[in-house]
């Protein structure tokens, strides 16, 4: 069941576009990011969704009912911010309970339901502590509970874990995400940090300048992406794109890659008839870090020797810098010690983790 | 070649102790990286560097040169600090070429210098340009250029990326430590991210509630944390902690109870002092070092209950519950069991961590 | 789509009617100003022979008397203008200036302190008739009475307490990382003063200052009570028309233009400042 359909948004601040035709949906319970660049678009997007931006095209559907008129608090939504929204003069429990007094809730409703969440929050000895005073994590905790205990149809959070130092935003996202799941709530996620919205949803919405490039799961959009951006913006390190160009030799097709000497034999594979189409002409082979093979003896299945220029240490693994040409390619591995800068070594790209663009952003085959 | 020597450096503010008997060593041309949590002192130490703060005890050597009461604008350091000095009133030749306006150097020289840096860092199209249009990459650079231009002694660097897209990180640290190495410039960098750290740091300090929890390369600090502290905070995902018993079956192996969910043994790389033996441990594990898996047991192996997978990419960040305990684990295996139900946990028994209960040690056997 | 467009009309109407509200009698002003004596009391908008002559007359007033037969001589308005010029630009200058300076030690000294700020504008709430025969009697004593330096010192006291709040809100918006970056490079913290602070503030000053002018410009109370003949300002002067010299609305609309011309033209001429001083906040 839908509990959220956008169609067709579009907003604009005078000449800029900054939402162009957005539309997507979000089920009951589901976890939906929208995920993308500064300046893409998506907290526009949200914000119109929240009512705090009137679209000037398009229609915002909440559990059946058209809210694109109406405001704010009529929308049935809730909305966290990155500066969260905590009032610092009252203590934790009157935060809480402050939107269910505006909604007149009966006193005893309340307490009941501000118990409630405060234990599902950690917040239970917190309770009469004035909230000013307390730290981060816990004000954001209260700021979650205050949208939450609304009961919403929709939770809104707006980039809420960006002000948080990393081990707390690791932690953060598990909660989250856990605490999302017992609750059953559905969730609108607007986060420019991709490892986030891939650890937290059921569904991503990738955006690039006002536009959705892509929707699907986390594996979906990581293993399949339909353009080059979607590939280059998921996934940490960073996707290595190469150009290259589609030639044959005897009757196989093999990729040249631009520039230099290397060869990638595509043997006889199933998807012939995708690739004549191609033929002769320029493709982006993408191939992610951490799918790359590197030995220091050359063996079979390996397609060219580099030296490696530079390696970047972290923590349980290693980013080495393999020189190609003018650049290099990026593998990711496992700590190793037999690995030095300098070291000449034997590259192999696995042919199924390829993934190939045509040169004006499309996908072809994996 | 030691570049800048600090000993003993204490400074308290009121009642509240920021910085406890600092003490390190900093060699030229070297990326020394200073991480821990917010809180933990690391920029009252960087101001306390460049001369802005100072501290109530100890002092500061720069080569060889004793620079502890020199006002800052002699120590010759750059500085980027967490709202970095680009004015958006002038243009990012203007902003660049400030402190060497200050310094009074002929016009043709500075624009010389100027123009030379912004080569360097790839910004020369953003010198006529105002900073209320460059994006946050530009604007990073454009505040390292200027603490670059007067070829500074050392360069200090507060959390630097801390404003960027997560993807710009990424790309900016690269481009850091390729900047840094053709430059030879020293740099002192802080961070809140461990990570982050170790992946630019030619040699990591921890710094934890004011004192030096440990020094070394990335990898030392990393696979060999002296205390339960540094285990901890080096671990994203957060380290599973749990409490064990060990009990000495011969001169080589001890056995190692965990909790009583399960009974690993390990083999001693060297014998255990008397103390340990027969004693309560505290057992860190990291997650990449559990093994999930869906079929049966076997040796190291318990049964626990899945409780959130999350992905990652190429890795999934599980959580599993056994005996009221969330443990986490790295897995690079497509799971395909729905939550609640069981999988089996797997220990590598040289691969956890022991720490004595009482002092946080790390126990090495 | 009607419903849209039915908001917007409403919309248009509503500040249509406003604007009229607020700029028909200026218009009306406007065009009075070149209507000649027997068109002074008409009813219609436009004057049907447009001419200068009231704006002659406001400088050489000798020329009313044989026309109207007035009976209380007006000076030229000279004088008064010159002396509005001055006393205001002054007193604006110098109002911006300490309150500049105070702000800066209010912001990033602390001193004066919250209270002693509060305190500059408790004095504003108070009415300022309450004030007027106190300062009388002093600048009588003082012999400052009628006097360019009396209204000077007067206006800037009273409006330096504005241009310290508007400047503090400004100057606190700087980060002070940015100042002691620019220490460490060398500057002396009166450098860092006016090579950092300064210039980021620039809209800040522009605002102030535009304001303060403003409030001083139309000052009419203290003016009337301390000045005679020398410092007398142009809100003085125009006070002078109303009544006692017979209804001479032509002049009177003169005066109203040439009074409003001097803020209108700085008003135009910083607009960009003002724009960034509206957009200040936005330091990354």
């Amino acid at each position: 069941m839908n509990k959220l359909i956008v169609e067709n948004l579009t907003k604009r601040f005078g000449d800029l576009v900054a939402v162009k035709n957005v539309s997507f949906n979000v089920k009951e319970g589901e976890f939906f990011s929208l995920l993308g660049p500064s300046g893409c678009g998506k907290t526009t997007t949200l914000r119109c969704i929240a009512g705090l931006e009137t679209p000037d095209e398009g229609r915002i559907i909440i559990k059946d009912r058209d809210v694109t008129r109406l405001p704010p608090q009529e929308r049935g939504v809730s909305l966290v911010f990155q500066e969260f929204a905590v009032f610092p003069h009252m203590t934790v429990y009157e935060n809480l309970a402050f939107g269910l007094k505006v909604r007149k809730t009966p006193k005893e409703e309340i307490k009941k339901k501000v118990l409630e969440i405060a234990e599902i929050l950690n917040l239970k000895e917190s309770l009469s502590k004035i909230a000013g005073r307390l730290g981060l994590s816990e004000k954001q905790r209260i700021a979650l509970g205050r949208s939450i205990i609304v009961e919403p149809e929709i939770l809104l959070l707006d980039e809420p874990l960006t002000l948080v130092d990393a081990k707390v935003k690791e932690a953060m996202r598990r909660e989250l995400r856990r605490l999302q799941r017992d609750l059953k709530i559905t969730i609108l996620y607007v986060t420019h940090d991709q490892l986030e919205a891939m650890m937290m949803s059921d569904r991503i919405a990738v955006m690039d300048a006002g536009r959705i490039l892509q929707i699907g799961t986390p594996t979906e959009i990581y293993e399949d992406p339909k353009k080059v951006f979607v590939a280059r913006f998921i996934g940490s390190p960073t996707i290595n794109l190469l150009e290259s160009k589609l030639i044959t030799e005897k009757d196989e097709y093999a990729l040249l890659i631009k520039d230099t000497e290397v060869k990638i034999h595509l043997g006889n594979t199933s998807e012939r008839n995708v690739l004549s189409k191609h033929s002769g002409r320029e493709l982006i082979v993408g191939i992610r870090p951490e799918d790359i093979d590197i030995s220091k003896e050359l063996e079979p299945g390996y397609h060219f020797s580099s030296t490696i220029e530079f390696i970047e240490m972290m923590g349980e693994r290693m980013e080495v810098y393999l020189k190609l040409n003018e650049g290099y390619i990026r593998a990711l591995t496992p700590l190793r010690t037999d690995l030095k800068e300098g070291n000449r070594v034997y590259v192999r790209i696995p042919l199924s983790k390829i993934l190939l663009f045509e040169a004006g952003t499309e996908e072809r085959i994996l | 070649m030691v570049y800048l020597e600090v000993k003993n450096i204490s400074k308290k503010f009121g009642e509240v102790t920021v910085l406890r008997n600092i003490s390190f060593e900093v060699n030229q041309g070297e990326i020394f990286a200073i991480a821990g949590p917010p809180g933990a002192g690391k920029t009252t130490l960087l101001k306390i560097l460049a001369g802005l703060i100072n501290p109530d005890e100890g002092v500061i050597y720069l080569e060889g040169r004793n620079i502890t009461g020199i006002s800052p604008s002699e120590r010759n350091i750059g500085m980027v600090f967490e709202m970095p000095p680009v004015y958006p009133d002038r243009t990012g030749f203007e902003n660049i070429a400030f402190p060497l306006r200050l310094q009074k150097l002929p016009k043709d020289k500075i624009e010389k210098r100027v123009y030379e840096i912004a080569e360097l860092l790839g910004i020369k199209h953003l010198l006529n340009r105002i900073p209320t249009t460059y994006s946050g990459g530009e604007y990073q650079r454009v505040a390292l250029a200027r603490a670059l231009v007067r070829n500074p002694r050392i360069l200090l660097l507060d959390e630097p990326l801390r404003n960027l897209d997560a993807k710009i990180q990424e790309s900016m640290r690269s481009w850091l430590k390729r900047i840094q190495r053709e430059l030879k410039t020293t740099v002192i960098y802080s961070t809140h991210d461990p990570l982050d750290a170790m992946a630019i740091g030619d040699r990591v300090s921890i710094l934890i509630d004011g004192s030096i929890k440990q020094l070394g390369s990335p990898t030392e600090v990393y696979s060999s944390p002296v205390s339960l502290e540094v285990a901890e905070y080096t671990s994203i995902p957060a380290l599973n902690i749990l409490k064990g018993k060990i009990r000495e079956v011969d001169q080589n192996l001890v056995e190692i109870d965990i909790n009583g969910i399960l009974r690993i043994r390990k083999k001693l790389i060297k014998p255990i002092t008397r103390e340990f033996r027969e004693k309560e441990v505290i057992i860190g594990i990291r997650p990449r070092e559990i093994d999930i898996s869906e079929v049966g047991p076997s040796e190291n192996t318990v049964v626990c209950k899945l409780v959130l997978v999350q992905t990652i990419g190429s890795e999934n960040l599980i959580t599993v519950e056994i005996d009221r305990y969330l443990l986490r684990a790295l897995s690079k295996k497509k799971l395909t069991l729905t939550e609640g139900s069981n999988i089996f946990l797997t220990l590598n028994p040289d691969r956890i961590y022991l720490f004595d209960p009482e002092t946080g040690a790390a126990l090495y056997f | 789509m009607s419903q849209k467009f039915i908001s917007k009309l409403t919309r248009y109407l509503v500040i249509i009617v406003f604007l009229s509200w607020v700029l028909i009698p200026v218009l009306w002003m406007v065009t009075l100003a070149f209507k000649s004596y027997p068109e002074w009391r008409v009813a219609y908008f436009f004057p049907k022979e447009p001419t200068f002559m009231n704006f002659i007359l406001i400088f050489e007033p000798k020329q009313i008397v044989g026309m109207m037969g007035a009976t209380a001589l007006v000076d030229p308005v000279t004088l008064p203008f010159i002396n509005s010029l001055l006393v205001v630009g002054t007193s604006t200058v110098l109002s911006v200036m300490i309150g500049f300076f105070t702000a800066y030690g209010a912001s990033r000294y602390n001193s004066p302190g919250p209270f002693s700020l509060f305190f500059t504008l408790l004095t504003r709430m108070l009415p300022p008739a309450t004030f007027v025969t106190p300062i009388m009697v002093y600048y009588s004593n003082l012999k400052l009475l009628d006097s360019h330096l009396g209204l000077v010192m007067l206006y800037s006291a009273v409006t330096v307490t504005y241009g310290i709040w508007i400047l503090k809100g400004f100057i606190d918006q700087v980060p002070i990382e940015w100042e002691q970056a620019a220490l460490l490079e060398g500057a002396s913290h009166l450098r860092v003063v006016f090579r950092v602070t300064l210039p980021i503030v620039k809209s800040g000053l522009v605002v102030s200052g535009l304001f303060i002018f403003l409030l001083n410009w139309a000052e009419l109370l203290f003016a009337l009570v301390l000045t005679n003949v020398q410092a007398v300002t142009l809100p003085v002067h125009i006070s002078k028309y109303v009544g006692a010299v017979g209804q001479l609305y032509g002049p009177q609309a003169a005066l109203g233009i040439l009074s409003s011309l001097i803020p209108v033209i700085i008003g135009y001429l910083i607009q960009k400042h003002l724009v960034t001083a509206f957009t200040f906040g936005m330091v990354r």
